[in-house]
């Protein structure tokens, strides 16, 4: 690959070009994030409260797909049921607090803990399957765990429902308040695929995506690698659903083991960029923001207007956002990037 | 009481038979796990529902025509859309049929509104009594159209050109191609065919549950076990997985009490791919499981 590269002779020409390319270079570009920060803080005292719950709902959407991204776009593994954990995390916010009356805080705690024990249990035996074993695999476990929380209604109150009561006292801090825990477990997810990616143990599970049997060749423990990234993903993807249980109050089983939310967290992180580090949050401020405007135009047929669109985008866009930016970079800068990401 | 609930699991196991064959397929030939499966049983179920409605056809009378809806139905689906996207791996065509499967649901909810419906049957509700056994006519139909999809398929691959011509580019596409045959055409008429024989489930179905919107999804994790159990595109290893997976569940009520059909379902499925990915039957019957 690089061979063909060096043959071509580099083609920035003119200042204009040059300066172009120097600004839209990985690093420069990280920078943008300190005044994109800024903004999204300022944010929520200067528009309604409708579009704070928006925004709130984009940040749980890019956190789920920030966890997809860890064991599906860095390690290759197509947990196509990732959403149990989820579920999992809001039920095990939902009921700890319901029946032990524990502070919102504490129950965080079991949200992360609960579906990473689930996933340390089953990663063993499920990670030994591969492509659409897996996929199929982690279907069922999401049709089978809902199923169960819906019987085992001594604990979770089955289909009827669990209340789970907000943390903040007035309407305008439970929207805020809730605002900031969301960005913050964003931004906490973002920090975690960005350590995975930069690691050793990141590099082994690139490995594990591109040839399996190779990496075990060459000395990666695929297996302890497979299953610490499937623990991780499951423990995100749980934190962000204990969040959601406190942000919206109420759990129903249907309501977050929901294969919706797996297709749209998973369109998300292919929009942006599988295995990238920004692309899953650039794809979840597209897709859910779209979909937001949908619905508020078109109440009856949003749905179907949001399957077209997934279809639509996952077809023209099959490598992402962010390969996108990368392919439009090198052609400025007449050179291919490393690893073709921000 | 416990011959009651074998003869219940065998007449469902004939029902998720049919509605597994068409998932089936399209998984072992095209290598697609069709998310769209629970959207094209619905529509199969609602055109039963119009063709008796408003033209009076009994559905089991009906179930060509409809299925001939649905094979057009999906052969553009396939030619148009999946043709493009399928072979870029399992993660796109997941992600594309669900896509497809929002827009046939909801623009069914759109269409029909969420109440619930019935195919009302001058015979349904009867039947005869054998042994203290009840056999309701409706389901002896179903299970008696069962047979006739799965070894109607069965034929169709076994004994015609274009049957052998789909098990050809199942086993390669390349060399399928090298020797002349039109794969994308093939693509979709096997997708069609998966997709007519899926509405000829939802039309069986509407005979016997309510017809509304989401009525096909209950379907898909039994299609996932019932598939699985049987190796993807084994034809008549899914009749036998459909008793096996109809009488579980017609016995396990009697064990854990109802609303655990869909996890035993589920844990079939988890059990059998760690256990024998292959299925029960030995190999894999069409070489079309790539995966990526």
């Amino acid at each position: 690959m690089t061979e063909t590269n060096r043959v071509e002779p580099p083609r920035v020409q003119g200042p204009f070009r040059k300066t172009l390319a120097r600004l839209l270079a990985p690093g420069t570009m990280l920078w943008l994030l300190v005044p994109a920060l800024g903004f999204l803080v300022w944010l929520p005292w200067n528009v309604s409260a409708y579009w704070v719950r928006v925004l709130t709902s984009v940040f749980m959407m890019a956190s789920v797909a920030q966890s997809f991204n860890v064991i599906m776009g860095i390690s290759g593994y197509l947990a196509f049921g990732h959403t149990v954990f989820f579920g999992l995390g809001a039920y095990a916010a939902g009921t700890t607090i319901h029946h032990w009356d524990i502070s919102f805080w504490l129950s965080l705690i079991f949200a992360v803990l609960v579906p990473s024990l689930y996933a340390l249990l089953l990663g063993y035996p499920l990670l030994r399957l591969r492509s659409q074993y897996f996929a199929t695999a982690t279907i069922a476990l999401l049709f089978g765990t809902r199923e169960l929380v819906i019987n085992f209604r001594k604990i979770t109150l089955g289909s009827s429902g669990l209340v789970v009561p907000s943390v903040f006292e007035s309407p305008r801090a439970v929207v805020v308040g809730y605002y900031f825990l969301m960005l913050g477990v964003m931004i906490f997810s973002t920090l975690i695929v960005w350590l995975v990616v930069r690691s050793r143990f990141g590099f082994g599970l690139r490995a594990i995506k591109s040839d399996e049997d190779v990496a075990q060749v060459m000395g990666v423990p695929t297996t302890i690698y497979k299953i610490v990234a499937w623990v991780i993903a499951a423990a995100m993807a749980g934190l962000a659903g204990g969040l959601f249980a406190g942000s919206i109050g109420y759990l129903e089983p249907g309501n977050v083991f929901n294969i919706t939310q797996v297709v749209k967290a998973f369109a998300m992180m292919l929009i942006g960029g599988a295995g990238s580090v920004f692309g899953p949050v650039f794809g979840a401020i597209l897709l859910e923001l779209l979909s937001e405007v949908l619905w508020g135009s078109f109440v009856e047929f949003h749905m179907i207007i949001l399957g077209a669109i997934i279809v639509v985008i996952t077809m023209v866009l099959p490598k992402g956002m962010v390969d996108l930016f990368a392919r439009f970079r090198s052609r400025l800068t007449g050179e291919l990037d490393e690893d073709g990401g921000v | 009481m416990l011959a009651q609930s074998i003869a219940s699991g065998i007449f469902l196991g004939g029902l998720y038979a049919a509605s597994a064959l068409g998932f089936s397929l399209v998984w072992g030939v095209l290598g697609i796990v069709n998310l769209a499966h629970a959207s094209l049983i619905t529509f199969g179920a609602y055109v039963a529902f119009l063709l008796s409605n408003h033209l009076g056809l009994d559905p089991f009378l009906a179930l060509p025509l409809g299925m001939v809806v649905l094979f057009l139905f999906g052969y553009l689906i396939q030619l148009g859309i999946l043709n493009r996207v399928f072979r870029e791996g399992l993660a796109m065509s997941l992600i594309v049929t669900f896509g497809i499967g929002l827009v046939v649901t909801y623009s069914l909810l759109l269409i029909f509104k969420a109440d619930f419906r019935g195919v009302i049957l001058p015979y349904s509700g009867e039947g005869f009594t054998l042994m203290g056994v009840i056999f309701p006519y409706t389901r002896l139909a179903i299970l008696a159209a069962a047979f006739v999809l799965v070894g109607g398929l069965s034929l169709f691959l076994s004994r015609t050109k274009l049957g052998l011509a789909i098990q050809a580019t199942s086993l390669n596409r390349e060399a399928a191609q090298l020797v002349g045959m039109n794969t994308p055409h093939i693509f979709a008429i096997t997708y069609g065919i998966g997709a007519a024989i899926t509405g000829a489930a939802g039309m069986l179905a509407s005979a016997v549950y309510s017809v509304y919107p989401y009525m096909g999804d209950p379907f898909v994790s039994r299609a996932f076990a019932i598939t699985v159990m049987a190796g993807m595109g084994n034809v008549s290893g899914t009749l036998i997985a459909g008793f096996v997976l109809g009488l579980t569940e017609a016995l396990g009520v009697l064990v854990t009490g109802p609303g655990y059909q869909e996890a035993i379902a589920s844990g079939m499925v988890v059990l059998i791919l760690l256990v024998r990915p292959t299925g029960f039957f030995g190999r894999q019957f069409f070489a079309g499981t790539k995966g990526q």
